[in-house]
């Protein structure tokens, strides 16, 4: 692989697993959401 | 209120993006490639800042636990929990970055130098804090025992900093920069950092609304009220 490769993938590995751990985070907050009723949405059902 | 946090929340993670953006441009139109190493050392603009966020991210686990033992309040043990998984998070990047750049710098994926044996040893340390946690059932017993592990794994952040200096290995303590490359080197802290704070204020808010509905919506360690768990009626 050339230098450039290294590089590309240095980029790739560092800022997909800061990407992948942003979406793990959003999919959590969703998650909680749903499990639990936000103070601005007031009772519900 | 609300509305007005996702807001603001949103905008954080727009304009965090839009400097990352702005900041691979630079690394590939504005910064000159280092005469030596080749393209491959412009790894260095993200193994860095990644780095010393990485100690930062371990600072506020010291410091939260320090928190923990001396005021007994539970938003510490959430603070220090979320920024154990943000340091478990960097480290693991620039464990991974710093393998790449080695493999072409150096000929190999690693070596045992001291640097890179505290760092693995950095994460490693991490990594137990964060499985030791769900070991322990009782929250304050956790935030205890985990206060006290936290505060003892900090031992390393300046051996890692400080090795290079004591033991001189194949690990550069230094490398000659131009001034675009310093000014490179420069922009790219922010988005790193802003990256870093807002993983810690997300998991942090996380792991405290988790907390809130394991034991109900009292907030014992303001008020003094008993925490009443959910579904859980009053008499």
């Amino acid at each position: 692989m050339t230098g450039e490769g290294y590089l590309v993938l240095g980029y790739i590995v560092g800022l997909g697993l800061l990407l992948g751990y942003a979406i793990l985070l959003w999919l959590a907050g969703r998650s909680l959401d749903k499990r639990e009723p936000r103070e601005d949405q007031g009772p519900t059902g | 209120m609300s509305a007005a946090r996702t807001i603001l929340g949103s905008l954080y993670w727009v304009l965090t993006a839009a400097l990352l953006a702005a900041c691979l441009l630079m690394l590939l139109f504005y910064t000159p490639v280092e005469k030596t190493m080749g393209p491959v050392q412009k790894i260095f603009y993200l193994h860095l800042p990644v780095a010393i966020n990485t100690f930062a991210a371990a600072f506020v686990v010291f410091v939260a636990s320090i928190g923990y033992l001396w005021q007994r309040r539970m938003w510490w043990d959430d603070l220090a929990a979320a920024a154990g998984k943000v340091t478990v998070l960097f480290c693991a990047i620039v464990l991974l970055t710093g393998m790449v750049w080695g493999r072409s710098a150096w000929g190999v994926w690693w070596t045992w130098s001291p640097r890179l044996t505290f760092s693995l040893i950095l994460f490693l340390l991490y990594v137990v804090y964060l499985m030791i946690r769900p070991s322990v059932e009782s929250p304050q017993r956790r935030a205890a025992i985990s206060a006290v592990y936290g505060i003892a794994a900090f031992i390393d952040v300046p051996l890692v900093y400080l090795s290079v200096k004591m033991m001189p290995d194949i690990h550069p303590s230094s490398i000659a920069l131009e001034p675009e490359m310093k000014l490179t080197l420069a922009a790219w802290f922010i988005p790193v950092t802003l990256v870093m704070v807002g993983f810690l204020f997300a998991r942090f808010r996380l792991n405290r609304r988790l907390r809130e509905l394991g034991a109900g919506r009292a907030v014992p360690e303001v008020s003094g009220v008993q925490a009443i768990p959910l579904g859980e009626s009053t008499p």
